[in-house]
C-alpha cells in the first residue's frame, strides 16, 4: 500500500470508527437467542408486523405517486418544486409531526372539517410517506437525468412511439437508480420515528411501529429494545446492500 | 494494540478538555436529572436554593424516569436524581451509583384527568363512553402504572366494565407524561391521565377532573444525591425536603 493511502486511511479512521463502533457495540450487547426471544414476544411481533405492512404500503404509494412527480421534475427546471421535495429530508422529524398535525389533527385544516387521521394507522403511513417519498423521488430524478436523450431520439427516429421509448429505453436504463430509491425509501419508512410519535401516537398493534416500540422498551426492557434494534439494523443493512449492488450495475 | 492506543489518545486529549472547558464555562452548578413532571418545580426550587446559598444555577435534564435511570447507569453526568417512582430509583441503587440510605421522599401529587375544552367529558364516567379518545402513559413508565391503578380504583365505583371500556377508548400509550398532556392541550385527544402538578399552570387551556379522595392514586417522588456527586448535592436534597421549600412545592401542585 502506498504511504499516501496509509496516511489517508489514518485520517479517515476516526469517523469510520465513530460510525461503525456503536453498531458493533449494539451487536455485542445482544445474542442470537435474545433476538429470537424478542421476535417471539407478541409485543415485538405486533410492532414488526405493523412496521412491515405500513412500510410496504408507503413504498407502493411512493412508486405510484412519486414516479409522475419524478418524471415531471426531470423534464425541465423546477427549482421551487425541487426545494419542496428536498425539505422533508432536512427537517427534524418532530417538525414533520407538528406539520402533519396542523393539517390532519383535530384543530388542523382538514381535521376541523372532519377528516381526522391522528392516531390511526393511516397517520403512520402518511408520516412515513412524508419523510420517505422525497428519497425515492430524488433517486428517480437523478436516474432519469443521467440518461442520454440521444438514445431516446434515435429510437423515435427508428419508429418507436413515446410509450415504447419509455418501456424499452428509459425505464430499463433508469431501473438501477429507481431500485436504489425504493430501497432508501423503504429503509427510511421502517426507521421513521419522530413524526409518527407526534402525529400517530403509540398504540400497540395500530400505531406502535418497531421504532416506537424500541423507544418505549428502552425505558424498562433494554434487552428487548436492543434485540429489536438489531432486527432493524440487519434489515437496513440488507436494503443498503441490495441498493449498492444495483447501482454498481447501473 | 497500536490502533486502540491511538483512539484512546484522540478521545482523551482532543475531546475531553474541550468538553470540560465548555461545560465549566456554561455552568458549574449541579446537574439535576429529574422526572418530566418535576421540571418546572425543580427550576423554582433551584432558584430559591441559588439565592439562599449563593450557588450557580443548576442544569436540569428532564425525561421519563425509567429512561433517565438508564442514562445515569450509562454514564450521564448527574449530581442529584429525582424520580417519579421507586422502581426507577431502585435501578440506580442496584447499579451501586446511589446509596439506598440516601433516598428521600420529596413530594406527592395526585393523578387527575385532563380534558380538552369542548370535549364531551363532563365527568369521570364519560371516559368510558364510546367515541371518547383517551391518552395514557405507557405501563412501562410510572405515570402509566399509576394510571392503570387509577382505572382499577374507578371501576369500584363505575362498574366492572369501566376499565375495559376506558381501555378501548385509549388511542395512544405515550412514553412519558409530558407527551400525554401535549396530546390533550393541542386538542388531538379528548382526555389524558396526568399528574395534578402538570395542569396547575395551564389555566383554562384544559379542564381538570379530580378524583374522589377514597379512589385517588397518589404518586410519590423520591430523590437522592449520587455517590460521586458534587459536594453540595446532599445539601440540595436536604433543601428541597426542608420546610422552606414547602410553599414552592405547593405552588406547583405538589404536597411536600
Amino acid at each position: 500500500m502506498p504511504i499516501k493511502n496509509r496516511m489517508l486511511l489514518l485520517l479517515a479512521l476516526p469517523l469510520l470508527a465513530l460510525l461503525s463502533l456503536p453498531l458493533v457495540g449494539l451487536l455485542g450487547r445482544s445474542s442470537a437467542s435474545e433476538v429470537w426471544l424478542a421476535l417471539a414476544s407478541p409485543a415485538v411481533h405486533d410492532a414488526l408486523r405493523l412496521s412491515i405492512i405500513t412500510s410496504a404500503i408507503t413504498v407502493a404509494l411512493c412508486i405510484v405517486l412519486g414516479t409522475p412527480l419524478a418524471i415531471w421534475l426531470s423534464q425541465g427546471q423546477h427549482p421551487w418544486a425541487t426545494m419542496i421535495v428536498d425539505l422533508p429530508t432536512v427537517l427534524p422529524p418532530a417538525v414533520a409531526g407538528l406539520a402533519l398535525l396542523s393539517l390532519f389533527g383535530r384543530t388542523g385544516w382538514f381535521g376541523s372539517q372532519g377528516l381526522l387521521l391522528a392516531f390511526t394507522t393511516t397517520a403512520v403511513v402518511i408520516a412515513q410517506l412524508f419523510v420517505a417519498a422525497p428519497l425515492y423521488v430524488r433517486a428517480t430524478v437523478v436516474a432519469l437525468n443521467a440518461i442520454d436523450d440521444d438514445i431516446g431520439h434515435a429510437a423515435s427516429i427508428d419508429g418507436a412511439d413515446v410509450w415504447q421509448v419509455w418501456r424499452f429505453i428509459t425505464i430499463p436504463l433508469a431501473w438501477p437508480g429507481i431500485q436504489a430509491g425504493i430501497a432508501l425509501a423503504l429503509a427510511r419508512a421502517l426507521g421513521e420515528f419522530g413524526a409518527t410519535a407526534l402525529f400517530a401516537g403509540s398504540l400497540p398493534g395500530r400505531t406502535r411501529t418497531l421504532a416506537l416500540a424500541i423507544y418505549v422498551a428502552a425505558e424498562t426492557d433494554p434487552a428487548a429494545a436492543i434485540a429489536m434494534s438489531v432486527v432493524l439494523l440487519f434489515t437496513a443493512m440488507a436494503l443498503l446492500f441490495f441498493m449498492k449492488n444495483n447501482t454498481v450495475v447501473g | 494494540m497500536q490502533r486502540r492506543r491511538f483512539l484512546a489518545i484522540v478521545a482523551n486529549m482532543a475531546v475531553w478538555p474541550a468538553v470540560v472547558a465548555c461545560s465549566s464555562q456554561a455552568t458549574s452548578g449541579l446537574n439535576l436529572t429529574v422526572a418530566s413532571s418535576l421540571n418546572s418545580v425543580m427550576q423554582a426550587l433551584d432558584k430559591a436554593y441559588q439565592s439562599t446559598k449563593n450557588t450557580p444555577a443548576a442544569s436540569i435534564h428532564a425525561g421519563g424516569s425509567g429512561a433517565l435511570a438508564q442514562q445515569i447507569i450509562d454514564g450521564a453526568a448527574t449530581d442529584v436524581f429525582a424520580a417519579a417512582d421507586r422502581a426507577a430509583m431502585d435501578k440506580v441503587v442496584a447499579a451501586t451509583l446511589i446509596d439506598a440510605s440516601a433516598v428521600k421522599v420529596i413530594a406527592h401529587t395526585a393523578l387527575v384527568v385532563a380534558v380538552r375544552p369542548g370535549a364531551n367529558v363532563p365527568d369521570l364516567a364519560a371516559l368510558a363512553t364510546a367515541g371518547v379518545s383517551v391518552v395514557m402513559a405507557d405501563k412501562t413508565v410510572p405515570a402509566g402504572k399509576y394510571a392503570l391503578k387509577l382505572l382499577k380504583n374507578l371501576a369500584k365505583s363505575y362498574g366492572a366494565d369501566y376499565e375495559a371500556n376506558v381501555s378501548a377508548n385509549v388511542v395512544s400509550y405515550e412514553a412519558n407524561v409530558t407527551a400525554v398532556l401535549q396530546k390533550v392541550t393541542n386538542g388531538d385527544a379528548d382526555a389524558g391521565i396526568v399528574y395534578a402538578s402538570d395542569v396547575v399552570s395551564l389555566g383554562d387551556k384544559i379542564q381538570v377532573l379530580t378524583i374522589p379522595a377514597e379512589l385517588a392514586v397518589i404518586a410519590e417522588y423520591v430523590a437522592a444525591p449520587l455517590r460521586n456527586a458534587a459536594a453540595n448535592a446532599p445539601d440540595f436534597v436536604d433543601f428541597i425536603t426542608s420546610d422552606s421549600a414547602k410553599p414552592i412545592w405547593q405552588q406547583y401542585g405538589f404536597t411536600a
